[in-house]
C-alpha cells in the first residue's frame, strides 16, 4: 500500500521527465540544451545546428516548411516551436492531435532572449535552471557598453551565387548593430536589398560584417572587398572586416550577447 | 491497326488500381500508421491523425492530380495540339500570379468567402491567360511554335510580376508566397478539400458531358459546325471549365507542373483519341500519378517533406524533351 502511494506521488515527476520534445528553431534548441533538457529532445528542425548534440537528432525539416505528420511521427508529447515556425496549419494539426504546442517568442531584440529562456524553462518545468541561465545572460549583456558609438556598420548577406545583399531596417542584423550601440550604415530601406555600387559608397561604412558562410561563398576575405563599391568606402580603405556566425549574431539566442560584445569590441578598436 | 484494350475494361482496371494505390498511400507516411487504426481503436490520437491529416492529403492528391490531367486533356483537344498544357501555356502561372496578388494585397471579406478567395483569384488569373492564348492562337495559323512562344512570354511575364510582388511583400507574405509557389499538398485539411472539390467535381462532370462534342471539334471547326456543334459556344464552355479546374488546383496546391502534359499523352497512347474514354482515363491516371508523387514527397525524406511540384517537374521535364525530339523527327522525316 505504502509503495503504491509513493509510486502515485512520484507519477507527475516521472511524467515530466518522460516528456518527448520536438524543438523547432535554432535558438529554442540551444536554450533547451542549456537548461539540461537535451535528453528529452527527440527531434529538431533543420536550423538547429548548435550545440553539436542537436545535429544527431532526427530533422523534421525547415522551420518555415513544417509538416504535421513528420512532427507527429516522432511521437512527441510537447512541441516547442519558435514564433517564426510555419505554416501555422501544420502546428494547428499537431496541437489538435493532443500534443502540447508551446510557441516561443521570436522578436529581434535582446529582451527576447530573456523571454525565450523563460518560455522554454516554463514549458520544460525547469524554472530554477531557467533563472540561473537568465542571470548568466543578464551579466553578459551588462558587460556590453551602452554608450552609443558613432560607427557606421554595413552588414552583407551573401549566399551561394546570388547577389550580395545589404541589411536595411527591420532586420535582425539592424537590431544586432543597434544592440551593440552602433549605427547601421544602410538607411532608408527595409529588409535585405541588393547592394548598389553608389549606395554602398554613399553609406560610408567604417566596418563591414559578413557571415562565415558568406565569406566561404565569396571565396575568401579578400574577395569581400571586390563587391561593388566596397573598396571605395572607409571600411574598404582600411580593410575593416568582421566575420560573424549568423546564427550567433542574428538568432537572438544564447550566443548573441557574446557576438554583440565582439562586434562592439571590434568597433571600439577601429582606427 | 494497333490492338487496343476494351476501353470499359481499361477504365475499370484503372479504377481498381487507383483504389489500391489510395489504400497503399494511406498506409504510408512519416508515421507508422496503417488504416487498421480505424477499427483497432486503442489509440484515439492515432485515429485522429489518420482521419484528419493522412486521409485529406490522399484525397486531395487524387483530386488535384485528376483535375490537372483533365485540364491538360481538354486543352490538348481544344487547341488540337499535343503540347498544350496549363503549365507550359502559362495558365498555371497566371493563376499563381492572381493568388499572389490576393496574398500580398488582401481584401477584407467575410470568413466564409475567405476560404474561396485564392480560388476565385486563381480562376480570374487562369481564365485571363486562357483567353489571351486562345485569341492569339486563333489569329493566323495555329502553329505549335507560336503557341509555345506565347506560353513562354506569358510565363516570363507572370514570373516577373510574382517577383515584383515578392519584392514589395513583407516577410510573412514573402514566405507564404515562396512556400506555396513550389507546389505542395501540405495544406490538405477537410475544409480546403471540400472547397476544392466543390469546384473540381462539377467542372469535371460538365466536361465529361461535353466529351462527344470535343471529339467532333477534332475534325476542324467547319466540319464540327456542319455536324451540328455550336463551335464557339462549346469552345467557350470548355475553356472556362478547364480554367476552373486549373484555378482550383493551383489555388490549393501551387504550381504542380507536367501532370497535365504527360498524363493525357500516356492515356491517348493506350486508349486512343476518343475523348469519351480519354477524359475519364486522364482523370484516373492523373490522380494516380500525383498520388504516387505526393506519397514519395511525403516519405522520401521523412520526417521532413519535399515539395511535390519539384518531383513532378523532375519527372516531367525529361519526358517533355523526349516528346519534342520525337515530334521533330516525325516532321523532319
Amino acid at each position: 500500500m505504502k509503495r503504491w502511494l509513493i509510486a502515485l506521488l512520484a507519477m507527475p515527476v516521472i511524467a515530466a521527465a518522460n516528456e518527448r520534445v520536438v524543438v523547432i528553431g535554432g535558438d529554442v534548441t540551444e536554450i533547451a540544451f542549456a537548461l539540461g533538457s537535451g535528453d528529452q529532445l527527440v527531434a529538431r528542425d533543420s536550423t538547429s545546428l548548435h550545440p553539436e548534440a542537436a545535429t544527431k537528432l532526427p530533422d523534421v525539416g525547415y522551420l518555415r516548411q513544417l509538416n504535421a505528420e513528420g512532427i507527429l511521427a516522432m511521437r512527441p508529447t510537447l512541441v516547442l516551436a519558435s514564433a517564426q515556425a510555419k505554416p501555422s496549419l501544420a502546428l494547428e494539426q499537431v496541437a489538435s492531435s493532443n500534443v502540447k504546442v508551446v510557441t516561443i517568442p521570436a522578436s529581434n531584440s535582446l529582451d527576447a532572449i530573456d523571454e525565450k529562456i523563460d518560455a522554454v524553462a516554463q514549458a520544460m518545468g525547469k524554472t530554477a535552471q531557467g533563472d540561473a541561465l537568465r542571470k548568466q545572460v543578464h551579466s553578459k549583456l551588462a558587460s556590453i557598453p551602452e554608450k552609443p558609438l558613432p560607427v557606421k556598420v554595413l552588414f552583407i548577406m551573401s549566399h551561394g551565387g546570388m547577389t550580395a545583399m545589404a541589411a536595411g531596417q527591420e532586420t535582425a542584423a539592424d537590431a544586432a548593430i543597434h544592440a551593440a550601440g552602433l549605427q547601421n550604415a544602410m538607411q532608408g530601406f527595409k529588409r535585405y536589398q541588393p547592394m548598389s555600387q553608389e549606395g554602398v559608397i554613399a553609406s560610408q561604412p567604417q566596418l563591414v560584417l559578413v557571415t562565415a558562410d558568406g565569406v566561404k561563398t565569396l571565396g575568401g576575405e579578400d574577395n569581400v572587398w571586390k563587391l561593388p563599391g566596397l573598396a571605395q568606402t572607409p571600411a574598404g580603405k582600411s580593410r575593416q572586416l568582421l566575420v560573424v556566425d549568423d546564427m550567433a549574431l542574428l538568432g537572438f539566442g544564447l550566443q548573441t550577447p557574446d557576438a554583440i560584445l565582439a562586434l562592439r569590441k571590434k568597433a571600439e578598436q577601429l582606427p | 491497326m494497333i490492338r487496343r484494350p476494351l476501353p470499359q475494361r481499361a477504365l475499370l482496371a484503372m479504377i481498381l488500381a487507383l483504389l489500391v494505390l489510395s489504400l497503399v498511400a494511406a498506409n504510408l507516411g512519416a508515421m507508422r500508421l496503417s488504416i487498421a487504426v480505424l477499427w483497432q481503436a486503442q489509440d484515439e490520437a492515432l485515429r485522429h491523425i489518420w482521419l484528419n491529416i493522412r486521409l485529406p492529403r490522399v484525397l486531395l492528391a487524387t483530386l488535384v492530380g485528376g483535375a490537372l490531367a483533365l485540364s491538360g486533356c481538354v486543352m490538348q483537344g481544344l487547341f488540337r495540339n499535343p503540347l498544350a498544357d496549363p503549365g507550359l501555356l502559362g495558365i498555371s502561372s497566371g493563376a499563381a500570379l492572381a493568388v499572389g496578388f490576393s496574398v500580398v494585397l488582401p481584401i477584407a471579406l467575410p470568413a466564409v468567402l475567405a476560404l474561396y478567395v485564392p480560388m476565385l483569384a486563381a480562376f480570374v488569373g487562369s481564365l485571363a491567360v486562357t483567353l489571351v492564348i486562345f485569341f492569339l492562337s486563333r489569329q493566323g495559323n495555329n502553329s505549335l511554335s507560336r503557341l509555345l512562344l506565347v506560353g513562354i512570354a506569358i510565363n516570363a511575364l507572370c514570373g516577373a510580376a510574382v517577383g515584383v510582388l515578392s519584392w514589395i511583400s513583407n516577410d510573412a507574405q514573402l514566405r507564404q508566397l515562396s512556400l506555396w509557389g513550389m507546389g505542395s499538398l501540405g495544406q490538405a485539411q477537410w475544409s480546403t478539400l471540400l472547397a476544392t472539390a466543390s469546384f473540381i467535381l462539377p467542372a469535371s462532370l460538365a466536361i465529361a458531358f461535353l466529351s462527344r462534342r470535343l471529339n467532333l471539334l477534332q475534325l476542324g471547326d467547319e466540319e464540327a459546325h456542319y455536324l451540328g456543334v455550336d463551335v464557339k459556344k462549346t469552345q467557350w464552355q470548355l475553356l472556362i471549365l478547364s480554367a476552373l479546374l486549373v484555378a482550383a488546383a493551383v489555388a490549393v496546391s501551387g504550381v504542380i507542373g507536367f501532370v497535365g502534359l504527360v498524363v493525357p499523352h500516356l492515356v491517348r497512347m493506350w486508349l486512343g483519341a476518343d475523348h469519351r474514354w480519354l477524359i475519364p482515363g486522364s482523370v484516373l491516371a492523373g490522380a494516380m500519378l500525383l498520388l504516387v508523387a505526393d506519397t514519395l514527397a511525403r516519405t522520401l525524406v521523412a520526417p521532413a517533406e519535399m515539395p511535390v511540384g519539384l518531383l513532378t517537374s523532375l519527372l516531367g521535364g525529361p519526358w517533355f524533351l523526349a516528346m519534342i525530339f520525337r515530334t521533330r523527327r516525325e516532321t523532319d522525316g
